[in-house]
């Protein structure tokens, strides 16, 4: 490489490596969705402008953009009608208390009422919405309530939030509106009687974009910059940023044009559609960028780093153990597939052990002890897993276990072992 | 601009920790290219996985440390609360100082939330600084906590924190439904332990010499153990042992056909001494024992009796009831009984599932029909089996009925069977399907 090349990728590459990572982690705005859009804008808007409460849930798997179609819908409403935003997550206020304490805390009511009212939690929850009322500075002002990870809060003693807040939303002279923002689509089932039926049953369903062109454009928008992005002091060089990015994109073109590239790209999108995950990939493959290896994208980087996301890190498990261990595994494994998935305990793969080890003249056997504390590195492992963990009744070497790998996993592990030995790689795809 | 020359800070960095370190530059390559410049955006979390002693933590620590971005560890075996998990961070990110002057509390994950989110408002060099959160074992949290930390960085509306979870278990077996890159460290190979194990080498001896010992000693052990720090433990132990001849000045370093001597020499130990790994002690030292002959050794020194009726109790938990009569009754038939056992052969799985309980009244029958000379039901009888109990080779089982209690027995087969050698008693004659 010539000099004053170089001289281009030291000051470049930082930079590119700043706004790159930058624009990976930055969300994007909402696209698509729009029928999703209007049916939530509406409901909520009946809510806050002609004071009509209401409840909806709105449903989709993991990073099909569920928290950012409800944001989204409330920074346009925010700016157009005046209302309280109550959000509420399951996985921050994970009992009815915490929530009550975030309720009163967004709604500056006087924590006092909190303490004044000992009464039942729905007595404090209707309380707080009650001085709202009588209050005159906030008179009829609608609450919204966001309740994300609203599976969560089914679990909570007595669902007593969710039956105060859709009861608020049925009765309650102050306009209430709740949103439930879930990825389990059953949540209806969770629901207790008396709250389902106070419930609206407005669902929104949300699904991932199914269209691989569109990760694609992503992808393309991830790896090219245009100059103005990198913030270059040209002052200080006395190179323009021209050379460097135009062979960036220059090797970027190949890359996209490399069919094994597309091909790892649409097997991630085949198995995770979820766009964090492949967010966090380009991440990492952003990161490998560097001076001494890597100075451009290529296709070598991208195909190793997404070939690393399908690892199966079982087998890698597998393959780190001992040979002592690995028998062990191997023990388990005939005595599960024989038993059609029955529990073990210690004694019965400890016999398998011993007839191998009879059998095959090379293998020494070693100690119950040593293989005691094997079994018990396994366990650590969670390779196995206690039937009963909690069981005195039961002693330690003849408590059951479970065995969670499967055959294809073990087999996977025996055939890439270093430097196994024959007579245990024939044990281990012996039918017994 | 400084950015231009972070690439020549980073250099050193990066030699130092590889020397250190040796066969991890892969990893320390991929977490310096995540977490070395303070001005890039970061992940929003991360699973660190590798078997242990893989050089996880230590790399990690180190890496952070050395590029300075203000981390905090927590071991979740520790924080058994949410309190003793989330104060230390806190007390990490806000100052120590500051915590107590101004009685900060953090006794959830809502708090927790909360705090951050309040200083990053306020607080202009905490929002624009990175911050990393390192949870060690991270199994160990409960799956809310862990759902939480995995997000984190949403929850606070902070882009620039990370939270790192450390953990030996196989990332699968967490149930995030939020996506988390993985890293994985690979355990060493053959030829890494080799390097790691021949960058401690002891000075005084010749590098080939060693090397052989080494190649020798991985031979042996590998088989059993990977764990690079149980290695490095047994490696130096096993070493005193191997030069023994030279220091002892029986055999010099001169010697021709010194490795074939010193192998012959040290082969019996070895072998010996593979069947005392992850054990912690060396059982050819004189004075460790290993724990289960000294139960039998104590269970000999028991008195008569009391052999036969742990030898009853052991008889009374392995054997099926309704064999009792076929084994037991005198002047039964000696032909059905052995086609008793022979047809209960195929059973011997049986014995694997451990002990059944039995009642008080059928270990005494077992106990009179085993025992040869009449004994009288005595308050002594009674209190050997108390003793038994005392001494764990027996125990009382969970049952309703006060008025018949239920027993196990807890001994393991070697030491009832040494037990009814010294009396005399073939334990193998009335077990069944052994």
């Amino acid at each position: 490489m010539d000099e004053p090349f170089s001289g281009h990728a030291t000051v470049m590459v930082p930079l590119l490596r700043r706004c790159l990572k930058s624009k990976i982690r930055n969300s994007s705005e909402l696209e698509g969705c729009s029928a999703q859009r209007t049916q939530l804008t509406n409901l909520i808007t009946r809510v806050v402008q002609f004071g009509e409460s209401d409840s909806a849930l709105i449903c989709g798997p993991p990073g099909s953009g569920k928290t950012k179609l409800v944001s989204t819908v409330l920074k346009e409403l925010q700016g157009k009608h005046d209302f309280f935003l109550v959000k509420l997550n399951g996985l921050i206020h994970t009992d009815d208390n915490l929530a009550l304490k975030e309720i009163v805390q967004t709604l500056n009511a006087d924590e006092s009422i909190v303490e004044e009212a000992s009464g039942s939690f729905a007595g404090n929850l209707t309380a707080i919405l009650e001085t709202l009322i009588n209050d005159s500075s906030t008179v009829d002002r609608p609450i919204v309530f966001i309740l994300e990870e609203f599976q969560l809060f089914c679990s909570h003693r007595k669902q007593t939030l969710l039956y105060t807040l859709m009861d608020a939303s049925q009765s309650t002279k102050v306009p209430v509106c709740v949103i439930g923002v879930t990825s389990c689509f059953e949540v209806t089932q969770l629901l207790e009687k008396r709250v389902k039926s106070r419930f609206s049953h407005n669902q929104i369903f949300l699904y991932p974009p199914n269209d691989f062109n569109s990760r694609l454009e992503l992808f393309k928008h991830f790896v090219t910059f245009k100059d103005e992005d990198v913030d270059v002091d040209v002052d200080d060089l006395s190179i323009s940023p021209g050379v460097y990015s135009f062979l960036w994109h220059e090797e970027v073109q190949k890359v996209i044009d490399n069919p094994k590239v597309i091909e790892v790209l649409k097997r991630q999108f085949g198995v995770d559609k979820n766009e964090q995950t492949f967010r966090n990939t380009m991440l990492m493959v952003i990161s490998e960028i560097d001076l001494e290896r890597n100075q451009f994208l290529s296709a070598d980087l991208i195909i190793r780093i997404f070939n690393d996301t399908f690892r199966d890190f079982t087998v890698f498990a597998l393959r780190g153990l001992s040979v002592l261990e690995l028998c062990l595994v191997i023990a388990m494994n005939h005595q599960t597939n024989q038993y059609d998935d029955e529990p073990f305990n210690f004694g019965m793969v400890y016999r398998r052990y011993q007839k191998f080890t009879n059998e095959c003249s090379v293998l020494v056997q070693s100690s119950r002890a040593v293989l005691l504390k094997a079994f018990q590195k396994l366990i650590n492992l969670e390779l196995i897993s206690p039937v009963n963990i909690h069981s005195k009744e039961v002693l330690k070497d003849f408590n059951l276990y479970r065995f969670n790998v499967t055959n294809e996993q073990v087999q996977e592990a025996v055939k890439n072992f270093p430097d196994l030995m024959p007579a245990i790689k024939e044990w281990a795809t012996s039918v017994c | 601009m400084a950015d231009g020359s972070f690439y020549f800070h980073l250099h050193p960095l990066k030699e130092k920790l590889t020397k250190k370190y040796p066969r991890r530059d892969n990893e320390i390559n991929t977490l310096l290219g995540l977490f070395a410049v303070p001005e890039e955006q970061m992940l929003p979390s991360l699973i660190v996985y590798g078997l242990s002693s893989t050089g996880k933590t230590s790399i990690l620590l180190e890496l952070l440390t050395l590029v300075k971005v203000k981390h905090c560890v927590v071991n979740c075996i520790e924080a058994y609360t949410n309190r003793l998990l989330l104060k230390p961070i806190i007390e990490t990110f806000l100052g120590q100082e500051r915590c107590e002057t101004e009685n900060i509390r953090c006794d959830s994950i809502m708090q927790f939330v909360h705090l951050l989110k309040a200083e990053s408002k306020s607080n202009k060099t905490f929002r624009e600084s990175p911050h990393i959160i390192v949870l060690k074992n991270c199994n160990k949290l409960s799956e809310i906590q862990l759902q939480a930390f995995a997000r984190i960085s949403e929850l606070t509306e902070k882009d620039n924190l990370c939270c790192i979870m450390i953990t030996q278990i196989v990332p699968s077996q967490f149930n995030f439904n939020y996506p988390i890159q993985t890293i994985v460290f690979p355990q060493y190979s053959k030829d890494d332990l080799l390097c790691i194990l021949w960058s401690q080498r002891p000075p005084e001896y010749p590098e080939e010499f060693y090397r052989d010992y080494l190649n020798l000693f991985l031979g042996y052990f590998l088989h059993v153990c990977r764990d690079l720090k149980e290695l490095k433990n047994w490696v130096k132990i096993v070493f005193n042992k191997y030069v023994e001849p030279i220091e002892k000045k029986e055999l010099k370093l001169s010697d021709s056909n010194l490795r074939s001597l010193l192998f012959r020499a040290i082969k019996p130990y070895l072998q010996k001494i593979t069947n005392c790994v992850y054990l912690g002690t060396d059982f050819s030292i004189k004075g460790a024992v290993e724990p289960e002959s000294k139960l039998g050794n104590s269970a000999i020194d028991l008195p008569m009796y009391t052999k036969y009726l742990l030898i009853a109790a052991y008889l009374a938990s392995f054997n099926s009831p309704k064999y009792d009569k076929r084994l037991y009754l005198k002047g039964s038939d000696k032909a059905k009984k052995r086609a008793a056992i022979k047809h209960t052969a195929e059973k011997s799985v049986k014995q694997c599932l451990g002990p059944k309980a039995f009642s008080l009244n059928r270990l005494l029958a077992i106990f009179y029909a085993i025992c040869d000379e009449p004994v009288n039901l005595t308050v002594n009888i009674y209190s050997q089996i108390a003793s038994l109990i005392e001494l764990r080779l027996m125990m009382h089982t969970n049952s309703d009925n006060l008025d018949e209690p239920k027993f196990k027995t807890t001994a393991p087969f070697s030491c009832v069977e040494d037990v009814g050698k010294n009396i005399k008693f073939d334990l193998k004659n009335y077990l069944l399907g052994v």
